[in-house]
């Protein structure tokens, strides 16, 4: 029997209705509210008392709830805008209203004002929905660009078993040095010749085949310099490079070798270059080299992530089972193997200072970004069954160690000596 | 309308009123210029008897403050125009005509479903509101039992209604059975008292849940589940969305089944066996009355009795 509209489905669902619960609810005697808190009661302006009263009655009563139903006016806006409409029409010798009953019969001329047929958030509610839904598009287009351009993951695969002698790179880097092994000689040469470059100038050439195979997953270089080769790109791969089947494992395992000790003597010249010249073009062809190893194994070959090589600015991380990892690229961590077994707790940075502490009052540090470490011994007199809970480092050289029983130590020399 | 046709009213109908403190009083006589009785040539006097009566009518045992929101929230120009109109002033009676007598045969059209009926209804409350001589040949008026807690409009639109369901309850009364069946009427059959009668767990848990019910839950589940009435109808009557309607009912739906369900939890009953009773509960099977848990006797002296007293 649900109800529609119009006149005369109204009347019928009131005769209906009546036919129908008139002998089970009719209960001579009971006292019914009168017309007018009826209608205060639909007009909302009934006292609390009166109000919880009234509704009690009405949900027992099906002879007030069918009056209160019948009697409610149209909607709203339709009911306000009828009755001006037909007091309008008035007869025009009539004497003029009151000032306060005469607003009832205010024109259409007096009163202009459309009434808004929409709350103000529904008209608000298109433009909302068009901002919510460009701003989820430009979310999912700099995410899709991101994931597309930083994150290595999504390309390890193609580029990593694209031979590098079809890759379309300039003619200085890859393609006369396709080999593994031709990286071995090329590094010194990269590394003399960037040498002489600007700061902050990348050196795409550095190590011609590890920074093909990564060129996709590397973010793009900013322009090189005239004669300078950039890195290749995701697009400049051809459908044949793409297609080729990955090496077989002991072909991977002789490339990581490659790869390693490729990067170990890159770092053996890096790592006395800052310290000799500490020229600022030297430490960038430090970071560059070591970024692109870096993404290099850790893109190609993840198991070869247990070699730490220093970027830019790396983060450090301890997981929750004490690992302690570091991050040269976003979304990326590689785990340090610092001293397998050992259960990291904390980790404290300082410039290029890294320190870590663990269980068994165990503590490590590394001057150069976390790539080399070495173990630093705490008094003697220390427990052993303590763990490092906090390292504070006030500078370079003078840091304070807490273990979890609150035990402290301090060093002004680097862990040399302890108070 | 001609002022010379117009009876006049001897007497009232108000109760006399009772003494109200003076803070009331003084508030009352504060509003007299302001209700537009002095442009109906009522007195002060007048306007205190007659605001006194709904004030000592609705609160007179309520405290001091809640009378004050009550003279705060009366329609005091309507009540004074209704008032005015029942004494047989010419100038009052031009106004509600004015005013109110479109509205008037536009909410009886609607109420009645047709123009003939509807003009019918408008024009018995017509002669309602001019008064009809009683045996003494004193007129009463039916605008004397407007007493200004709703607006005029509102008052005779359910006035209106009121007729209706009168005049529908009367008619219903005179058709025959024949004619009830002509017309589809389906009658129920008798209801067979020993067959699938439900866990008497379950009658308890659901008469006690029924009986937590608000006063306001209480009426929306009537009106919607009893009645019949669409969220529309629902929405129109609260002033609110229909979708608070809806989230309002599905939130009482809700609590009531996870009442019912702890309650038979309470009795001893496993989570399985509650799921099971519900789901193979029909409620036809129930013997409950819905009517009867809904149901909450009140009290007020507000209401008046089907016989009329208590006015």
């Amino acid at each position: 029997m649900k109800r529609t509209s119009g006149k005369q489905i109204q009347s019928t669902t009131v005769r209906a209705h009546l036919a129908q619960s008139q002998p089970a609810d009719f209960r001579p005697g009971s006292p019914h509210p009168d017309a007018d808190l009826l209608t205060a009661f639909a007009e909302d302006t009934l006292l609390d008392r009166e109000r919880a009263d009234v509704l009690s009655h009405l949900a027992a009563c099906p002879d007030c709830r069918a009056v209160v139903h019948t009697a409610a006016p149209l909607q709203p806006d339709r009911e306000s805008e009828l009755v001006p409409e037909l007091l309008h029409n008035r007869h025009p010798q009539l004497e003029p209203l009151p000032q306060p009953l005469a607003a009832h019969a205010a024109t259409p001329a007096t009163a202009p004002e459309p009434r808004p047929t929409q709350s103000p958030f529904r008209r608000w509610l298109p433009g909302v929905a068009l901002a919510a839904s460009l701003l989820v598009m430009s979310a999912t287009t700099i995410l899709f660009y991101r994931a597309l351009h930083v994150n290595p993951a999504n390309h390890t695969q193609t580029a990593a078993t694209t031979p590098a002698a079809q890759l379309p790179i300039a003619p200085q880097t890859a393609a006369s040095k396709p080999s593994a092994g031709a990286d071995k000689k090329s590094v010194p040469a990269a590394a003399r010749t960037a040498k002489h470059k600007e700061a902050r100038t990348p050196a795409p050439s550095a190590l011609p085949t590890e920074e093909a195979r990564v060129g996709a997953a590397a973010p793009p270089p900013p322009a090189p310099p005239a004669g300078i080769s950039s890195s290749v790109s995701l697009g400049d791969l051809s459908p044949t490079a793409q297609n080729v089947p990955p090496p077989e494992p002991a072909q991977l395992q002789a490339e990581l070798r490659a790869n390693r000790d490729t990067y170990q003597s890159a770092m053996a010249r890096a790592k006395v270059a800052p310290r000799t010249t500490a020229s600022s073009s030297t430490q960038s062809v430090q970071v560059q080299a070591g970024d692109a190893l870096t993404r290099s194994l850790e893109t190609t070959h993840p198991v070869a992530g247990f070699i730490a090589p220093p970027t830019a600015r790396p983060h450090f991380r301890i997981t929750g089972n004490g690992q302690l990892e570091r991050s040269g690229q976003p979304n990326i961590w590689v785990p340090v193997s610092v001293s397998p077994g050992t259960h990291f707790r904390v980790v404290s940075i300082s410039g290029n200072d890294v320190w870590a502490g663990g269980d068994h009052l165990r503590l490590f540090h590394s001057t150069d970004n976390g790539v080399n470490w070495s173990e630093v011994h705490l008094p003697a007199a220390a427990d052993r069954t303590r763990a490092i809970v906090h390292i504070h480092i006030d500078a370079p050289q003078h840091l304070t160690v807490e273990d979890d029983s609150g035990a402290t130590w301090t060093t002004s020399d680097a862990g040399a000596t302890w108070q | 309308m001609s002022g010379s046709v117009i009876p006049t009213s001897e007497t009232s109908t108000f109760p006399e009123p009772a003494a109200l403190p003076p803070a009331v009083s003084k508030a009352i006589s504060a509003l007299y210029s302001d209700s537009g009785a002095p442009r109906y040539a009522i007195s002060p006097d007048q306007f205190l008897q007659f605001v006194t009566a709904v004030v000592t009518k609705y609160a007179a045992a309520a405290p001091q403050s809640e009378q004050l929101l009550l003279l705060d929230k009366l329609h005091l120009e309507e009540l004074i125009l209704a008032r005015a109109c029942s004494l047989g002033n010419d100038a009052a009676w031009d106004t509600f005509l004015n005013c109110f007598r479109a509205s008037l045969y536009e909410s009886a059209y609607r109420i009645a479903g047709n123009d003939a009926t509807g003009r019918e209804l408008a024009d018995e409350l017509y002669a309602d509101l001019y008064g009809i001589p009683n045996p003494n040949g004193r007129r009463i008026s039916k605008l004397d039992y407007y007493m200004g807690r709703g607006s005029l409009e509102g008052w005779l639109r359910t006035v209106l209604a009121q007729h209706h369901i009168d005049r529908c309850r009367t008619y219903s009364r005179t058709v025959s059975l024949e004619e009830q069946i002509e017309s589809g009427a389906s009658f129920p059959s008798p209801a067979d008292p020993v067959t699938n009668l439900p866990d008497p767990r379950l009658t308890s848990a659901l008469d006690k849940t029924f009986s937590e019910l608000s006063p306001d839950d209480r009426f929306l589940l009537a009106s919607y589940y009893l009645d019949q009435r669409t969220l529309a109808d629902l929405a129109r009557v609260l002033r609110v969305h229909e979708s608070t309607v809806s989230r309002r009912l599905d939130r009482i739906t809700t609590q009531l089944h996870k009442r019912v369900l702890k309650r038979l939890r309470t009795s001893g009953l496993s989570g399985h066996q509650c799921d099971e009773l519900l789901d193979e509960l029909d409620v036809r099977d129930l013997s409950l009355d819905l009517n009867t848990k809904l149901r909450q006797d009140s009290a007020s002296t507000a209401f008046y009795n089907k016989d009329g007293s208590g006015l």
